[in-house]
């Protein structure tokens, strides 16, 4: 999947570009992730796109922000829908993620 | 012209081989006549028999083609129908040409009217549109097609019986003439025979006469008389015979007259020549000395001791070649003849009495060899009355002496051996034994010493003295004697023990062999020897060697018994190392036997445990085979079944068939029989059913199912021929249970019975339909039975195993106890009331082994709320197909019509089914991608159900480890995840064995419509 990054300052905010996240697609969604995280230790994830989400797209979400976590960098995620946001709280991740309303909420995150 | 012989007898024959020509040509000529007449009788009421057989086939037809219409096989029913008329007209026109018999025309018409009749009704029949009641009013009415066919199976009766009359009659009619003609011909031949007999008569007396003649002379001439003829004169072959043997009996009275001249001519001259000989005979006589020719020995010798005179014999008998030389040599017999000089004076002293008889004394022979002889003799006096000399005869009585003292030592020797006999019986050990027998053999038989030596197979081949006995004096520890084949194994005991044979040393002072002991020997007084070997299989294990005193000691006879002794020596030592090594051997076999004995309770129990694996694995087969698991979560019907297998594999089977329209059809039977071959024939019997659907299916209407008593019908027509050829048959109930109409439709052949409990009444009833069992009856068509029922009904389609249980008294645990036992258990669901049922069988029949399997079937109706939409949906175990599982649930709960659940739920049950999907996919199948994932939804009114079923390893809820909820964990959260989002989740096994993951989410309203 192609990602659209957009350079905020330091902080790289990437436009999930899919409506489902599942077991399926989970491990393409890492692979073409780790480019990103690679250069970067601010990334913001636009999920606005998102409609659905299951334990491995959470699963790949987890691995994104431990490698951000692991070089002192950090994931933030944004624009997430009721349904995935119901499916984080399921599992407590809206505990682990830190999950704003907006680009500029996240953006102003990292500042902050 | 003369006859001869052989005319005369040919014409004697002639006349009696004409008159058996005639006889011939006449026998044959009648019964040619005789055979064409039944011949052409029998051809023509044959071919009418056959016609009224192959008739009467197809009408048969034709009447089973009207049931096989019944029947509801309309198409195969009009071709037989209408193949079966032609064959069947056929037949009648051969029948019409061929009228032969009185009667038989008008019975053809009668069987032409009834078949136009039949015809026409057939023709109607068929008219009348297929399944018509029509049709069955018009085959059963009376002078209906039934009634027709019976009419001409009558008709058609009557012109065969005509014309196997008529065959019968002309059958009579020909073992008649067979019969005249049969007394007609013995009596020609009878005639013949006369006939024959008298030209025999005539022509042996004509010719046997002047042989009797010849014959008669011939046995004169043989026995002497040659002044016999033969008058017989005539000019054939006879005449000329008995004309040759009359000059031959001339010629040998001649040749006899001669030889008795010369006879009596040598008779003459015999007798002169012996007398001659008795003349010459008698001077001879006269001249010959009884002297001379005396045998024994005859002597006249002076008192001094010089002989007189000796006869020829005398001399031989010392050694000497003459008398003369013997008279010359001798001059002082006392000292030169006796070897005790004063045995001649006891001689003299004896003579004084005038003679003596029987003296024995020994005398020296010229070679100084000594013999013994015994004189008779007298003393001639002289007038002065003193011994002028003395005059006797001598006889050598050696040899008599010899036997005498050989028959001593043998009588010994016979002593020794019996002894030796007896005492083996006594013995108990080897050595001891040895040392009696060698003791025996001396002191018995007489001999100087006597020693055992075992053959040791050590480096020098010694021989190890193991018993001895006699005068020793440490000669055996000093002889170092072997058996190889050196000059101290050279003695009789090496030499034996090597050459397995008896040897001997006659005389130890001039025997080279014996020189390294010789010394020793003799100052111990052995002068002869002999070694025995001890043969044990052939082999010489040792030998046994015998001392004697005198030379020479050991005769033949002797040499036998000792040999005799030896064999039974080595014989004993086998038997006592027989004795010690049975005795052993029986310590050693004790052990044995209780080791086998712990072996056989082991194998005892090893058998046990494999017959119960056996037994096992037969009731697994069986399981597999046989019996079907009880379809699951049917709505409104709760199934089950159970088997309790006994000792046997049996043919019992049950089988379920769930059809779309919530019809479930139950199939139970038993096949006759046990083991194998019954369960092989009920997995065949059982096949038959789906096939009978399948086929009927086929051709049914869509949404019709076809009735019970004809899928029975159909595989039975299948089956029926092969059971009845096996000579089995098979007991069976086939009901179909219909929810909606409320209705069981049962076919029971032979079965024991459908137990039907009713909840509204708590009755009981058994229903038993009145169809023969499967393989009985071929073409049986089955008959079905309606039962309504209500909900909480229960049916229980049970073996004879159940019923026919039997207590110790033999009392069968009966209808009635089951009864009793399903009132009891009426509330409980039938899990629960089969197992009851099988421990009240099972406690019934307690100290008795079940004879039978137990196999029941329960089903109970129960209140269902039919689902208000179905679908399904199949998927490949690929994770690119989850999206398909949750749009499929998604396009299921919210689809243009209708909203069964609300956005949130959808979405949480669209989680739950994407997370189990996923799980399949990955543990399950453990990420194959070829395997297949089946997807039900069913919704009801306060509820969705999604049903996944996989063939993958089964779910193990258990080894779920709780998901981390702090995110130190990337996966793990799956089973949380659906078991948070819906409301109930079931892991199962469907009646095909796959694994049921089953998914509930309530509405939180309940929809009104």
């Amino acid at each position: 999947m192609e990602m659209m990054i957009e350079e905020l300052g330091d902080v790289g905010v990437v436009v999930l570009p899919i409506a489902e996240l599942d077991a399926g697609n989970a491990a393409d969604f890492k692979r073409d992730m780790a480019p990103i995280l690679e250069t970067r230790t601010k990334v913001a994830l636009d999920l606005a796109m998102l409609r659905f989400v299951d334990s491995s797209g959470l699963g790949a979400f987890l691995s994104c922000l431990r490698k951000l976590n692991g070089k002192g960098g950090d994931l933030k995620l944004f624009g997430m829908s009721k349904a995935v946001r119901a499916v984080f709280e399921l599992v407590r991740m809206h505990r682990v993620f830190e999950i704003c309303a907006t680009k500029e909420d996240a953006v102003r995150a990292f500042a902050a | 012209m003369t006859l001869t012989l052989r005319r005369r007898v040919l014409l004697t024959q002639l006349p009696l081989a004409l008159l058996l020509v005639v006889l011939g040509a006449g026998g044959t000529l009648l019964l040619d006549r005789l055979g064409s007449g039944i011949d052409a009788i029998l051809h023509e009421n044959y071919d009418s028999v056959v016609a009224m057989q192959r008739l009467n086939r197809a009408l048969d037809d034709i009447d089973s083609s009207f049931q096989l219409a019944l029947a509801g096989r309309e198409a195969a029913a009009r071709t037989q129908y209408r193949e079966s008329w032609r064959s069947y007209r056929e037949n009648l026109r051969i029948e019409q040409a061929n009228i032969t018999v009185i009667g038989e025309a008008e019975a053809v018409a009668k069987l032409t009217a009834l078949t136009d009749r039949y015809q026409h009704e057939g023709d109607t029949f068929y008219g009348e549109p297929a399944g018509a009641p029509a049709r069955s009013t018009r085959y059963f009415a009376p002078s209906g097609l039934l009634d027709l066919f019976t009419q001409i199976k009558d008709a058609r009766w009557l012109i065969v019986q005509l014309n196997e009359a008529n065959m019968e009659q002309a059958s009579h009619d020909a073992k008649a003439a067979a019969a005249r003609s049969h007394t007609w011909l013995v009596a020609m031949l009878a005639a013949t025979a006369i006939l024959a007999a008298f030209a025999g008569w005539r022509t042996v007396r004509a010719t046997l006469a002047p042989i009797v003649a010849i014959t008669r002379s011939a046995t004169a001439i043989s026995s002497g008389d040659l002044d016999r003829t033969v008058s017989y004169s005539s000019p054939d072959e006879l005449g000329k015979l008995a004309h040759t043997f009359n000059e031959m009996v001339e010629q040998l009275r001649v040749s006899r007259q001669a030889v008795e001249q010369r006879a009596a001519q040598l008779l003459d001259a015999n007798d002169r020549l012996a007398a001659q000989v008795r003349e010459r005979e008698r001077a001879e006589r006269k001249y010959r000395s009884i002297f001379e020719n005396a045998i024994v020995g005859i002597f006249q010798t002076t008192p001094a001791g010089a002989y007189i005179d000796v006869n020829p014999a005398m001399a031989h008998m010392l050694g000497y070649a003459s008398a003369g030389e013997l008279m010359s040599a001798v001059h002082d017999i006392g000292r030169q003849i006796y070897a005790d000089p004063a045995r001649r004076v006891d001689f003299m002293r004896a003579l004084r009495d005038g003679a003596v008889s029987g003296f024995e004394a020994e005398y020296v022979c010229k070679d100084r060899t000594t013999i013994w002889i015994t004189l008779t003799a007298r003393a001639v006096r002289d007038e002065a009355g003193s011994d002028a000399f003395y005059e006797g005869f001598a006889v050598d009585i050696t040899a008599r002496r010899r036997a005498e003292q050989d028959l001593r030592r043998l009588n010994r020797a016979y002593r020794a051996l019996s002894s030796c006999n007896q005492s083996l019986i006594r013995a108990d050990a080897e050595p001891a034994w040895l040392q009696e027998v060698c003791r025996m053999i001396v002191e018995e038989a007489g001999y100087r010493m006597c020693w055992v030596g075992y053959a040791e197979h050590d480096e020098g081949k010694t021989v190890r003295t193991v018993a001895q006995a006699g005068f020793d004096a440490g000669y055996l520890e000093n002889a170092r004697i072997t058996w190889a084949d050196t000059e101290r194994g050279r003695g009789p005991t090496g030499t034996c023990i090597r050459t397995r044979e008896t040897a001997t040393s006659w005389s130890i002072a001039g025997d080279p062999r014996l020189a390294p002991w010789r010394a020793e020997a003799l100052k111990r007084g052995f002068a002869s020897s002999i070694a025995l070997p001890l043969l044990v299989e052939a082999d010489a294990i040792g030998a046994l060697t015998i001392y004697a005193a005198e030379p020479d000691a050991f005769g033949d006879d002797e040499v036998r018994l000792l040999t005799e002794l030896t064999g039974d020596l080595a014989y004993g030592i086998t038997t006592l190392r027989t004795r010690a090594e049975r005795m052993r051997a029986q310590g050693d076999l004790r052990a044995l036997n209780a080791e086998l004995e712990q072996r056989v309770v082991a194998r005892t129990t090893e058998l046990h445990a494999a017959r119960e694996r056996e037994v096992e694995t037969g009731f697994k087969i069986q399981n597999m085979l046989l019996l079907d698991k009880p379809p699951r979560d049917l709505p409104g019907i709760d199934v089950a079944a159970l088997t309790v297998p006994s000792q046997q594999i049996s043919g019992d089977f049950y089988g379920f068939l769930l059809h779309e329209n919530h019809c479930l059809d139950v199939v139970i039977a038993d096949v006759m029989g046990k083991g194998i071959p019954a369960a092989l024939l009920g997995a065949a019997a059982k096949s038959h059913f789906p096939e009978a659907m399948w086929h009927l299916m086929s051709t049914a209407a869509p949404g019709e199912l076809p009735a019970p008593r004809d899928l029975v019908t159909l595989a039975h027509t299948h089956m029926a021929r092969e059971l009845i050829e096996l000579e089995s048959f098979v007991t069976l109930c086939y009901a179909r249970i219909d929810r909606r109409a409320r209705c069981l439709e049962l076919v029971d052949c032979g079965h024991t019975g459908t137990l039907h409990l009713q909840a509204r009444t708590g009755r009981c009833l058994i229903i038993h339909g009145s169809n023969a069992p499967l393989g009985v009856i071929e073409g049986e068509i089955f008959d079905q039975l309606s039962v309504p029922f209500d909900t909480g009904d229960v049916f229980l389609f049970y073996s004879d195993g159940v019923t026919e249980a039997r207590d110790e008294h033999g009392e069968l645990f009966g209808a009635q106890r089951l009864i009793e036992c399903v009132q009891r258990n009426a509330a409980v669901p039938p899990v629960a009331l089969i197992e009851a049922v099988r421990d009240a069988a099972v406690a019934f029949s307690r100290s008795s082994p079940l004879r039978d399997d137990l196999t029941c079937v329960a089903i109970k109706v129960v209140d269902f709320e039919p689902p208000l939409a179905c679908a399904e949906l199949e998927l490949v175990s690929e994770l690119t197909e989850l999206r398909r599982a949750r749009d499929f649930v998604r396009g299921f709960c919210a689809g243009p019509s209708r909203a069964l659940l609300d956005e949130d739920e959808l979405a949480a049950l669209e989680l739950a089914v994407d997370e189990a999907v996923s799980n399949i996919i990955k543990h399950a199948y453990g990420g194959r991608s070829d395997q297949r994932i089946h997807v039900s939804a069913a919704a009801y009114r306060g509820h969705v159900a999604v049903r996944l079923r996989h063939v993958g390893t089964p779910f193990d809820r258990l080894a779920v480890v709780p998901p981390a909820l702090d995110g130190s964990r990337e996966s793990g959260f799956g089973v949380y995840l659906i078991e948070s989002s819906v409301d109930a989740v079931r892991y199962g096994r469907d009646e095909l064995g796959r694994n049921c993951i089953d998914l509930e989410k309530r509405r939180r309203a309940k929809l009104t419509s």
